[in-house]
């Protein structure tokens, strides 16, 4: 799927997504718009999800957060592609993006390809990501409590999927329509 | 209760670091464990509790009757053993009351016990929570996220509270605690404790033991029980070290 937004000033858009790679376009022409997207993707078997998000900020002022978050199974391979440009005279701008993936199987991959354009300087940008299986001391801890390997191992995929709202926010607080639609309770 | 003997573990790589252990823990007693940094007090507890990262070699540890080594993790929680951490893990995104909810349910369907139902639970955790005198928005919070040292140490007693226990061994409870919250953590595992109940302490400061007062006081050095006595021991090590 393929979406394209433009934000005018001021304008705050929020995409939060499950299991829907795109291939999403934005462009921030007024000051003081806001983008901010968000996006679990679960998948397994020999899938392939590629996402690929486009910011151009146009307009000084303006922020874009980035958030993707993977949970991969068997020989699921996702990539993520996130472009961010910055205009000419742009000024105080303000673009993070972070990629935090946990790799079920040996053979999961994922592919994180941040690429930065920028033509202004004044401009605050970071990219992180981190990758890898679930933490065995978070594991033993769950389990010292007296659950099963299995749903220690729910538990803690479920705490990364709710993540998704609570951390890498733009906005003090989350969005409320946020707080209330919830990640699918157990992920798979 | 606890019945430990000759217990040798090793890490992944082999390196030995408990060294022929031998501890016997009755019901309704309160034991301290000191000792030196290194000296494996925290390994002796992840071994008893099953930690993935150690082996055993050698030896037997025996709970409640039953071989504790050929028992998973949470088997070994659901008979009645209990691990207060040294450093508690963050786990964002699991809230705090959530993950006790699912700890309670988990103990009781293994102890075929019925499910404690939602009003009998939260009054309980609110209950505990004043003991603890820890503030109802720790409910809702992640898991440890975010929470000072102190509050972490509180968190985890909040646990053992919810979770009674026969058995808790408390790696440093007491370290990073201010007066008030020592004062008050004592005070949680004085409550916990009865005739069928024990703790053991592992501490590197006489303070907590004026609040818990063990009966038994053992120091561990390089992997072994190298000395044990009376509650006199633990001020005597205090005045002049581990050179025994
Ligand atoms: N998972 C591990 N990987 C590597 N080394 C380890 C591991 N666990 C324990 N050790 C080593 O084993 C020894 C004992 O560690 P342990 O944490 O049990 O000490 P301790 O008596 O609890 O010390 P402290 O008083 O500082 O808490 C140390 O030398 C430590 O570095
Ligand atoms: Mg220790």
């Amino acid at each position: 799927m393929s979406y394209d937004f433009s934000l005018k000033e001021n304008e705050y858009l929020s995409i939060l997504s499950f299991n829907s790679p795109s291939n999403i376009s934005v462009e921030l022409c007024g000051e003081g718009a806001v983008f901010e997207y968000r996006s679990l993707l679960v998948f397994g078997e020999n899938e392939k999800p590629e996402q690929k998000v486009h910011v151009i900020h146009k307009a000084p002022n303006t922020k874009s957060f980035l958030f993707a978050k993977h949970i991969l199974s068997d020989n699921a391979k996702a990539e993520f592609n996130g472009v961010v440009e910055v205009c000419e005279y742009c000024k105080d701008i303000e673009s993070r993006q972070l990629v935090n993936s946990i790799l079920l199987s040996p053979n999961a991959k994922v592919i994180s390809k941040p690429e930065l354009k920028i033509y202004c300087d004044e401009v605050q940008c970071s990219h992180g990501s981190t990758c890898g299986a679930l933490d065995e001391d978070a594991l033993f801890y769950l389990q010292s409590r007296g659950m099963g390997l299995a749903q220690a191992e729910k538990l803690l995929l479920n705490a990364f999927a709710a993540e998704l709202h609570t951390s890498f926010s733009a906005l003090p607080m989350p969005l409320p329509f946020m707080a209330t639609s919830r990640i699918p309770s157990s992920v798979k | 209760m606890l019945n430990i003997k000759d217990l040798h573990a090793t890490l992944a790589d082999g390196t030995e670091i408990l060294k022929g252990l031998n501890l016997s823990v009755g019901k309704g007693e309160i034991h301290a464990i000191m000792g030196p940094n290194g000296a494996g007090k925290s390994t002796l507890s992840k071994v008893i509790a099953g930690h993935p990262s150690y082996r055993v070699t050698k030896g037997s540890v025996v709970f409640h009757g039953k071989n504790l080594l050929s028992l998973s993790v949470a088997e070994r929680a659901n008979l009645g053993f209990f691990i207060g951490f040294q450093y508690p893990l963050e786990i964002p995104g699991l809230g705090n009351e959530e993950f006790l909810r699912a700890t309670i349910d988990a103990k009781h369907k293994a102890l075929n016990l019925p499910k404690m139902n939602e009003s009998e639970f939260s009054e309980k955790m609110k209950k505990t929570m004043q003991l603890l005198e820890m503030d109802s928005r720790y409910k809702e919070r992640g898991l440890n996220e975010g929470f000072s040292g102190g509050e972490k140490k509180r968190n985890e007693i909040l646990q053992m509270a919810m979770l009674e226990p026969s058995l808790a061994f408390l790696d440093e409870t007491d370290s990073g605690l201010d007066i008030d919250a020592l004062r008050i953590v004592a005070n949680g595992i004085n409550k916990l404790m009865n005739a069928e109940r024990s703790v053991v302490l592992i501490t590197h400061y006489q303070r907590l033991l004026d609040y818990a007062k063990p009966q038994f006081v053992h120091v561990i050095i390089d992997g072994k029980i190298a000395k044990s006595g009376g509650a006199g021991l633990a001020l005597e090590l205090e005045e002049k070290g581990y050179e025994l």
